[in-house]
């Protein structure tokens, strides 16, 4: 019961933030397939270009990969060998920053326990 | 976020004592795997040029359920912190504003990911019009993302390292 309770109150807060990113999109204009990257992206657009992307070698301009640039996805399913520089990248990514947090975290810790020890002396 | 560290599974002196900690066991334990598939399964998902766009969607969508189920299981943490937030210190504010900044950035990444699906969506019988708004707020909460999933994590590395010893333990049998 209160697993359901915290559920709808999850599905209400999601869908206040689905709420306000649609309002964003109506806001700016941007709903349906106008701008600059119409042709580049997730499929069709109707703004420049105009253009079906084919289907089979679909290309992702996703903002990771090649900043800002247009990185290649294949369309088939199934993990891809050859993509696994892209899959260490993440990795590495995430690896670097939770190992930053960690260790600020570690040094903080160390600070304030040195600031107590010092006040009670 | 998580309910503390891990209490020691038995203790013989007290029955409901022991039961009480024996649940806080088992549910540390669930969102210790739970948290670790999210995370394994975000990172793939991440890997576009690994996955392939079809595999890359159907995550996307699997991680939007499994988003729902961890705020639930998480949801009471939410609501103390939220109360919480005017007396604790700056380390406890940092934690729930990366936590807000993670939701708010992952719940429009999955939506833009939605609403410019080009392989799951179509398989499901819809279509939806491109849109280049949508494309550009997928990869930037994407980035976005990436970038706030591992500081989520690294603030309860106390956490994750207490309940992986224990299950270390636990698992080569010894008494902890």
């Amino acid at each position: 019961m209160k697993f359901l309770r915290n559920l709808s109150a999850v599905v209400f807060t999601v869908a206040a933030i689905i709420g306000l990113g649609l309002l964003w999109a109506h806001a700016y204009g941007g709903g349906t397939g106008t701008g600059p990257g119409g042709a580049a992206g997730h499929g069709a657009g109707t703004g420049p270009g105009n253009g079906r992307i084919p289907p089979r070698v679909p290309l992702m301009r996703l903002g990771h990969g090649k900043a800002a640039g247009l990185i290649q996805a294949h369309s088939s399913g199934g993990f891809q060998i050859a993509g696994a520089s892209n899959l260490i990248r993440t990795i590495l990514i995430e690896a670097a920053l939770a190992a930053v947090v960690i260790a600020v975290s570690v040094t903080w810790r160390r600070y304030r326990r040195q600031q107590r020890m010092a006040a009670s002396a | 976020m998580n309910p503390g560290p891990a209490t020691r599974e038995s203790s013989v002196t007290d029955p409901p004592v022991a039961a009480a900690r024996r649940r806080v066991l088992a549910r540390s334990r669930i969102d210790f795997w739970f948290d670790a598939v999210l995370l394994v399964t975000f990172t793939l998902a991440y890997s576009l040029r690994f996955t392939g766009i079809a595999t890359h969607e159907w995550l996307g969508i699997g991680l939007g359920a499994a988003l729902l189920v961890h705020l639930t299981l998480h949801w009471d943490w939410v609501v103390r912190a939220t109360r919480r937030l005017l007396r604790r210190g700056g380390r406890e504010r940092f934690i729930w504003l990366v936590t807000l900044l993670l939701l708010v950035s992952m719940t429009l990444c999955i939506m833009s990911g939605i609403l410019i699906s080009q392989v799951a969506l179509p398989e499901l019988g819809i279509t939806l019009p491109a849109s280049s708004f949508w494309r550009d707020v997928h990869g930037t909460t994407a980035t976005l993302t990436l970038i706030l999933v591992p500081v989520h994590v690294a603030l309860d590395w106390r956490w994750i390292a207490g309940v992986a010893r224990r299950l270390a333990a636990r698992r080569s049998g010894e008494p902890r």
